[in-house]
């Protein structure tokens, strides 16, 4: 498959990740046009757009007076916290010695730690070389984008059809070893 | 001289200034959000009053959680992840279960203009509230929480469940409205 394809797809794959948002108004002009251009000539995401602007228009609308009563309700938190939030504490009686922490049992536990910590790192690190990364973490980084990571971009697992393109049982079954 | 466009501080900044203890950039959260956090505990809930208290505990327990916000998810897919477990707790705690079809809103945009309109709008959203509560609960959050503009790994995060579960989730949701609202 040549890079010029792969991009295409990507490509697709981003405009269709971006048609829930685009049927609720929420992308910039800039995107917008973007998935325009693309929904113009892609059957299968017209559909899907026609139905999310269904339900986007099907919206529940936020009461009258709701948000006054919860900014009641938030600012009633705030003013709670304020007084059960302790005074600053004020210190009597002779200043702490600055060196006292030296003196204190527990700093011999906490080198003794360190040093084991250090000691074990040293070790691991020179049993390692590059050949031994995670190609699987690698993998993932290479996909990441602004959207998330895809695998396989949008609706597409490695080595399967698109999520489109399998039946309900399909889908089920596949949810389940998500899940499992 | 002409005004200059001040932009809208965005949602790290107004968290910043919230938990310094800015009451002013709490508000514009509240306002920014309500409309997202409301719809998602209506879709959860079915129920206007329940959706009601839902988003109001949802929003109480963000300004309780505030101090312990990372900022690995954005604000909103934080928040929403919030509202669900506020709407879900809710559900419980009432015995709800959204088996029922979801309750026709009066409140409708447009309900006020012409009636033969009105009435044509009201079908059509008794459709798609029919159609969707037929959904088991975890594809009509899929749809919904991608319908406020997030990705499908945000609403992983939002719903505790793996990317792609939530992305099956979603197409199967999709695959099985477009059947119900042909």
């Amino acid at each position: 498959m040549s890079n010029e394809h792969v991009g295409h797809e990507l490509d697709e794959h981003l405009e269709r990740e971006l048609l829930p948002g685009y049927a609720a108004g929420l992308l910039d002009t800039v995107r917008a046009a973007e998935v325009d251009a693309h929904v113009a000539g892609c059957d299968a995401c017209a559909a899907e757009l026609r139905l999310l602007r269904r339900l986007a228009a099907a919206r529940a609308v936020v009461p009258a007076g709701l948000e006054g009563r919860i900014r009641e309700a938030v600012h009633q938190e705030l003013d709670a916290r304020e007084t059960r939030r302790p005074a600053p504490e004020i210190r009597l009686g002779r200043p702490r010695r600055p060196w006292a922490w030296v003196l204190s049992p527990w700093t011999g536990a906490v080198a003794a730690t360190l040093i084991a910590v250090v000691a074990g790192t040293l070790a691991l690190y020179d049993g390692n070389d590059a050949d031994d990364l995670d190609t699987t973490a690698v993998v993932a980084m290479e996909t990441a984008t602004p959207y998330g990571t895809l695998p396989g971009a949008d609706g597409e697992l490695a080595g399967m059809a698109t999520l489109d393109d399998l039946s309900e049982a399909q889908l089920e079954e596949l949810l389940g070893e998500l899940q499992r | 001289m002409a005004p200059v466009d001040v932009p809208a501080p965005d949602d790290a900044e107004l968290v910043e200034r919230a938990r310094a203890g800015d009451r002013e950039a709490l508000n514009l959260l509240l306002s920014r959000h309500l409309d997202a956090v409301y719809h998602t505990a209506y879709r959860i809930l079915g129920d206007r009053d329940a959706a009601q208290d839902a988003a109001q505990d949802a929003f109480v327990s963000a300004v309780r959680a505030l101090d312990g916000f990372r900022g690995d998810a954005s604000f909103r897919t934080w928040l929403l992840r919030i509202t669900v477990n506020a709407a879900r707790s809710s559900g419980r705690r009432a015995g709800r279960r959204r088996e029922a079809p979801l309750e026709l809103v009066g409140e409708r945009p447009g309900s006020e203009a012409d009636p033969a309109e009105a009435a044509v709008q009201a079908d059509e959203v008794e459709r798609v509230e029919a159609a969707l509560a037929q959904l088991p609960e975890k594809q009509r959050l899929s749809v919904t929480l991608r319908l406020q503009g997030l990705s499908h790994r945000e609403v992983a995060e939002a719903t505790d469940t793996s990317e792609g579960s939530a992305r099956v989730n979603y197409h199967l949701g999709i695959k099985r409205l477009r059947e119900l609202m042909q």
